[in-house]
């Protein structure tokens, strides 16, 4: 483990330098965007001072958490060791006398700072942005809310990470894989009655959110809630869970570059 | 090995890609010195060098390093360095910052990771631009500040993929000469080419291989004959090829020059005095090399007439 800071500081330093990072920085920007966009047009339409209650900005937020939790580790996770491997540059680090889990461990938590870099100023801006448009909603007693979101935001990023991770290390194409668990079974099944939805990672976060999950009508009725320790628990388990089998096939699978 | 216990061994060493052969059935044993692993381009030598390097897995048969397998295991990869054939780099970082990261993960904290490296690249002579980005690099540096991180950690074993590749004349002279040394101090090299010029320069001792099999080991004399009976190309990357093509076609021993996409193709018998005499053109006449890259059409015929 004495090596794992290394491998970190190396992988945070070429993930946070990349194009990938700059593309990424855009796509977490655009909440923040919308956010300003949603407080112009009340000011337009309604003029300074509109109350719109904390529970519309809730609303908002919640539906922007999913976007950003899902889109940002997905393009992270996926390529931890894919892009080295497409790159040709793994070579560098299996020859080292770190062990393969190691390497895909500093990579993770690499990962995981540069993902909670993006989403975090766009959690905290849009925030901001929201609240401000009703001058008479204080924004004090809602920064626990914040600061709740973050620490929900964090374990999200963990799973999701975790989960992303797995895909990459273990299939081919796992960015197409991974797009299509978030169309599909992320955003379906977690809305799906009975207790199926129970086996999404997104239950578990939204159960934590203090937003409303931000779908209307009928399909919240049939939502049910799952106490926060449990959900803690088990997101972390998940993401410990997921982390430790991406290790395994870290350390048992060939990599073969193409020459 | 004379009962010594060889730094190198590999039993009945095989792999396969799906159905292609890699390398099959290779037993091997090695020692402290330079060893050149000789052959054409998808011959096998890249394969070997991966198995030894512990980046892939026998399909069959054992290598073992200092007697351990080599697969994920530390202890074995803390003493073995190794310079890939691919140019492949994180090109964002500069040189300093490539080498010394890398030191890093040997367990060097970061002043010492960032000494060693300085060292390193000190060694290879490319301390100047260890500031520029890798980006920023020509071939012959990218193939040096390969070279770099590969000694950075000074490796009992030394694994070294066609470390001259795209090199400039004066490069590959100081390379080799570094090589040699480095051998004559008791590491293990192995070191491959397709140019057995290359190779004769650096170690007496080679491994033929062909095919994924090593046809033939022991001294490169014994080939150096058959060798010299096939032309051998020379392909130079140069901004001023009208120049070099004249001062070459002076040399009694150059049988062809020819022009051909920015560069000058040359044939000659005799290689290894032809390479011999490259720097002090490039001296004397100025002249600008960018690369110079041998062609392995006559050792080819060579491996074709051991295999008949």
């Amino acid at each position: 483990m004495g090596t794992l800071p290394a491998v970190f500081a190396l992988a945070a330093r070429l993930q946070i330098r990349s194009r990938k990072t700059f593309v990424l920085a855009l796509v977490s920007a655009l909440p923040v965007a919308g956010s300003m966009l949603a407080a112009s047009v009340i000011r337009l339409r309604f003029g300074e001072g509109i109350s719109t209650g904390f529970e519309q900005v809730s609303v908002v937020m919640g539906l922007m958490y999913m976007y950003l939790i899902l889109v940002v580790p997905l393009f992270y996770a996926t390529a931890l060791i894919g892009d080295e491997v497409e790159d040709k540059t793994i070579t560098y680090l299996f020859v080292r006398p770190v062990p393969r889990a190691i390497i895909y461990l500093g990579k993770y938590l690499a990962g995981v700072l540069a993902v909670s870099l993006l989403i975090f100023p766009s959690a905290v801006l849009s925030f901001m942005i929201l609240t401000s448009v009703d001058p008479a909603e204080e924004i004090f007693p809602h920064l626990i809310v914040i600061l709740q979101d973050l620490a929900v935001l964090t374990l999200g990023t963990l799973a999701y990470s975790s989960l992303f991770g797995l895909m990459g290390v273990a299939l081919k194409r796992p960015l197409l894989w991974g797009i299509l668990f978030c169309l599909g079974w992320e955003s379906f099944v977690t809305y799906i009655p009975g207790v199926i939805h129970r086996f999404t990672i997104m239950h578990y976060l939204q159960s934590l959110l203090p937003h409303p999950s931000g779908q209307r009508g009928i399909l919240t009725l049939f939502q049910s809630v799952t106490p926060a320790p449990t959900c803690v628990l088990t997101l972390l388990l998940v993401a410990a869970a997921l982390l430790a089998l991406s290790c395994w096939v870290v350390s048992h699978r060939e990599y073969v570059l193409e020459a | 090995m004379n009962g010594v216990q060889p730094v190198l061994e590999c039993r009945e060493l095989s792999r396969w890609y799906g159905q292609v052969i890699g390398i099959n059935d290779v037993n091997l044993d090695l020692g402290p010195g330079v060893t050149g692993l000789l052959g054409p381009n998808g011959a096998g030598k890249s394969t070997l060098m991966k198995l030894v390097t512990g980046q892939i897995k026998p399909s069959r048969g054992t290598v073992t390093l200092f007697g351990q397998t080599d697969w994920d295991n530390p202890d074995v990869m803390r003493r073995l360095g190794f310079c890939p054939e691919q140019d492949a780099f994180y090109e964002g970082l500069t040189g300093l910052m490539f080498v010394a990261s890398l030191a890093r993960l040997n367990g060097y904290t970061v002043t010492e990771a960032r000494e060693r490296a300085e060292r390193a690249l000190s060694r290879i002579e490319l301390l100047d631009a260890a500031h520029k980005k890798i980006g920023g690099y020509s071939k012959g540096m990218r193939q040096r500040v390969k070279l770099a991180q590969a000694l950075v950690h000074d490796p009992q074993v030394l694994v070294l993929d066609e470390p001259l590749a795209g090199m400039d004349p004066i490069g590959r002279r100081a390379t080799i000469r570094m090589i040699r040394d480095l051998g004559a101090s008791g590491c293990t090299i192995i070191v491959s080419s397709h140019i057995l010029h290359e190779v004769e320069a650096m170690t007496k001792s080679i491994l033929l291989v062909h095919h994924g099999r090593i046809v033939a080991e022991g001294d490169v004399h014994e080939i150096r004959e058959l060798i010299d009976e096939h032309p051998h190309r020379i392909f130079f990357q140069t901004e001023e090829p009208r120049r070099l093509a004249e001062a070459l076609m002076k040399w009694s021993d150059v049988q062809g020059v020819r022009l051909d996409g920015g560069g000058v193709v040359v044939e000659t018998v005799r290689p290894d005095a032809f390479y011999s005499r490259v720097p002090s053109l490039v001296l004397e006449e100025s002249l600008k090399i960018d690369s110079m890259i041998g062609a392995d059409d006559n050792l080819q015929a060579v491996f074709d007439y051991l295999v008949r």
